[in-house]
Formats: structure tokens, C-alpha cells, sequence
């Protein structure tokens, strides 16, 4: 039993028929169809003509281009390079943003602000050290012996003051003293010219009454 | 010799081990998968545009899309498919910005490169010139359609696959095309007859 394609169903297989790609019992029914129908013939007849046309494009060569440097845009800079060049970007930014003036005379000198900053090399830097250092030691040094000696000094006068406050407390207790020994000393004085006035009073007194006491024994003598 | 070399590398490897080398960074890799396409690439943007130099600008635009791309291929289905997916896109857009610069699509170089009329192109009609002259009468999407079908060989489920579009689509907007050609061609036919 053989089927008969309509104009759509025909179209749907033309290119497939075109190509020769269809089973052979479809192939068939299309062929039937083209028998028939000027419509469809004409589409083939366009596809034939345009596959032909296809066939006969020769390739046209591609100009030359530089691939490597389309997809491969080689770095002006290294990449360390690269990061140098962002530090530096980084370094001026800075030196826009604190108003900085730099200048080269006496060394190259970065003024941030009216604060000077001056860089200089290694060796210039590690003698500067040095000569910091050494004047710090010196500095050092003689601060050491001037408190040094600032110290014997107040020791001395303190020394000396200590000293003066004892002589002076000394000369006032040896003066209480001579006063209080010239106070006993008078006042033995006075006690000893009593006693003796009493002594030659008493002695008078002894005398007086050995002279009554002999005139008495005299008398009486004589009387015997 | 560099290039035996390069051919001796790189000849024989599938595009699968091409393209899993230039994701590793080999630079070679890369440049055989181009050396593979670039010129089936320039000639079907050439004829989708009819100019020499825009044609050079798309194959560029579509090549560093793959390159920017190539990590999403996933090595499912054809590479050549994939990749003129790719070249289906670029050259919409080329055309899209085309549009917009000027009035009509039809302005387009080769027809003042050739320096002749549409009925001489008619004449040199199985010539390349000739040819482009008919693809820059019609619509971008039916060039497209033709492109894939008679230039790439791909079946309609493919070309469907390739533009989104449903396969009975493609075959409409094929029939179409060839029905404007065939009108063009009797068209000019007849204005030749009259004169």
C-alpha cells in the first residue's frame, strides 16, 4: 500500500531527500510527490542549487594576525616589576596626599608637612650611628662626673654644716658649763671663806678661851 | 620547520586533549585549536557579513570568547558545536550594533569592494563574491540557518540545539530564505531581460 505526501510533509523530508538520506520507501513517496508538484520541485531545485553554491565557496585564506600578542599581551614590566610599579603609584599617592615637597639639595630630602625627612645611604647612616653614639657616651660620661662631683660637693657641705651645727652646739654646752662651773666655783668660794672666817673665828674663839683657861690655872696655881 | 613541529605536536591530538592542555596554560595547545577552526571561523564570518574586515573583527570576538569561555566546555557533545554556538552569538551581536549604526543590513562592504552592480554580481554567481552578495540580502537569522545547514553540514536538531530554536523553526526560516533568494534571482533576471 504505497502513501501520498502533501506539500508540507513532502517539505519536511526535501532536504533529507536532497542529501539522500532518507530510507528508501520515503525516498520514494517524496520522488512520487516531485512528480507532481512544480512547488516542491522548485524548492529542491533551490536546495540543489544552493548546496551547489556551497560547494563551490573556496575558502578564502585568513589575513595574518598576531595571536600571541591578542591573547597573550606581553607586560611591559615583569611581574616584580609590576609590583614595584603599584609601591611607587602607592608612594606618590602619599606624596600628593601629605602636600610633600622633596628636593635634592643636600641629599635627597622628603618634606612631609615642614617635617623634614631626609634619606641617605647605608654607610653614611651607620657612621652617623656611630658618631651619635659616641657623643651619647661622652654626653653620658660627663654627666656621670658632674653628679659625681656634685655629690662630693653637697656631701662636703653637708658634712661641714653637720660639723658646724656640733661645734657650735659644743661651744654653747661648754659655755653653760664653764658659767655653771663658774657658778659652783663662786659659790664654793663663798663657802670656803665662810668656813675658814668660821675656822679663824673658832680658833680666835679656842684661843681666846685657852688664854681665859691658862690665866685660870695661873690664878689658881698661884692660889695654891 | 616550527610548523612540522607544531604539526607533529599537535596534529593528531582530539580537540578534547587540545582544549584540556590550554586550560593547563599551555600556550600551543591553545594556538593548535585555533590553527584547527580559525580559517572554517573567517569564512563563515566573511560570508555572514560580505566584509573581509568585519569579518576579521568577529572571528577575534568569537575566539576570545572560546578562549574566555573554555573552561565551561564540559566536553559534552561536538566541540565544533559548541563552538559555533559561540559564533552564532558573537556575529547576532556584531549585527545587533551593526543595526544600529546603520538603516539597513544591506550596506555592507564587499558590495562596494566589488565595484560592480547586483546584476554582475548575478553573473559571478558561483563565485564567492557572488554569493556573499545573496547571504547580505537576508535576515541575520536565516543566515544563520543557511550558514549551519549547507556551509557546517549540521542537522536540524543540531541547529536547532545551536540557535534555541525548534527544529521545524529552522527548517521554516530555511525555506523562507531560499524563497527570497529564488524572488531576488528572478527579480534581477528580469531587470537584465529589460535592459
Amino acid at each position: 500500500m504505497k502513501t501520498e505526501y502533501s506539500c508540507e510533509q513532502c517539505r519536511e523530508q526535501l532536504f533529507d531527500f536532497a542529501d539522500g538520506n532518507l530510507p528508501p520507501l520515503a525516498q520514494q513517496i517524496v520522488d512520487q510527490h516531485l512528480q507532481h508538484c512544480e512547488n516542491c520541485n522548485s524548492e529542491l531545485s533551490s536546495i540543489w542549487n544552493l548546496q551547489s553554491r556551497a560547494s563551490h565557496w573556496h575558502d578564502e585564506r585568513v589575513p595574518r594576525w598576531n595571536k600571541k600578542h591578542f591573547f597573550f599581551e606581553p607586560s611591559p614590566w615583569p611581574m616584580r616589576m609590576q609590583w614595584a610599579a603599584s609601591f611607587a603609584s602607592v608612594f606618590v599617592l602619599i606624596l600628593v596626599l601629605t602636600e610633600a615637597r622633596i628636593s635634592t639639595v643636600d641629599g635627597l630630602t622628603v618634606d612631609f608637612s615642614g617635617s623634614g625627612v631626609r634619606y641617605v645611604s647605608q654607610t653614611e647612616l651607620t657612621e652617623r650611628l656611630d658618631q651619635v653614639q659616641s657623643l651619647q657616651q661622652t654626653e653620658l660620661d660627663m654627666s656621670v662626673q658632674r653628679l659625681t662631683s656634685q655629690q662630693i660637693t653637697t656631701n662636703q657641705l653637708l658634712l661641714r654644716t653637720v660639723l658646724d651645727a656640733s661645734r657650735q652646739e659644743r661651744r654653747e654646752d661648754l659655755g653653760n658649763m664653764l658659767v655653771l662651773w663658774e657658778e659652783v666655783q663662786d659659790h664654793r668660794s663663798v663657802s670656803t671663806e665662810e668656813s675658814l672666817r668660821f675656822l679663824i673665828a673658832s680658833q680666835l674663839q679656842d684661843r681666846r678661851e685657852i688664854q681665859d683657861l691658862n690665866e685660870a690655872l695661873e690664878t689658881r696655881n698661884r692660889n695654891f | 620547520m616550527l610548523a612540522k613541529t607544531f604539526s607533529k605536536t599537535f596534529g593528531k591530538a582530539t580537540d578534547e586533549q587540545l582544549i584540556h592542555k590550554a586550560l593547563a596554560g599551555s600556550e600551543r595547545a591553545w594556538f593548535g585549536l585555533i590553527k584547527r577552526y580559525e580559517k572554517r571561523l573567517y569564512n563563515y564570518s566573511l560570508r555572514m557579513t560580505g566584509s573581509p574586515d568585519d569579518a576579521m573583527d568577529i572571528l577575534q570576538d568569537i575566539l576570545m570568547s572560546v578562549y574566555r569561555n573554555l573552561a565551561s566546555y564540559r566536553g559534552e557533545g561536538v566541540f565544533a558545536a559548541w563552538l559555533f554556538r559561540i559564533a552564532s552569538f558573537r556575529c547576532t551581536d556584531f549585527f545587533r550594533q551593526r543595526s544600529r549604526q546603520f538603516t539597513s543590513t544591506d550596506d555592507v562592504d564587499v558590495l562596494d569592494e566589488s565595484g560592480t552592480d547586483f546584476a554582475d554580481g548575478m553573473d559571478n554567481i558561483e563565485g564567492n563574491k557572488g554569493l556573499m552578495k545573496m547571504m547580505s540580502s537576508l535576515p541575520t537569522d536565516q543566515k544563520h540557518v543557511i550558514e549551519l545547514k549547507f556551509f557546517q553540514h549540521f542537522t536540524f536538531d543540531e541547529i536547532a540545539g545551536q540557535l534555541g530554536i525548534s527544529s521545524n523553526t529552522a527548517k521554516s526560516r530555511l525555506y523562507a530564505a531560499l524563497k527570497k533568494m529564488r524572488g531576488q534571482k528572478g527579480t534581477m533576471m528580469m531587470l537584465k531581460e529589460g535592459a
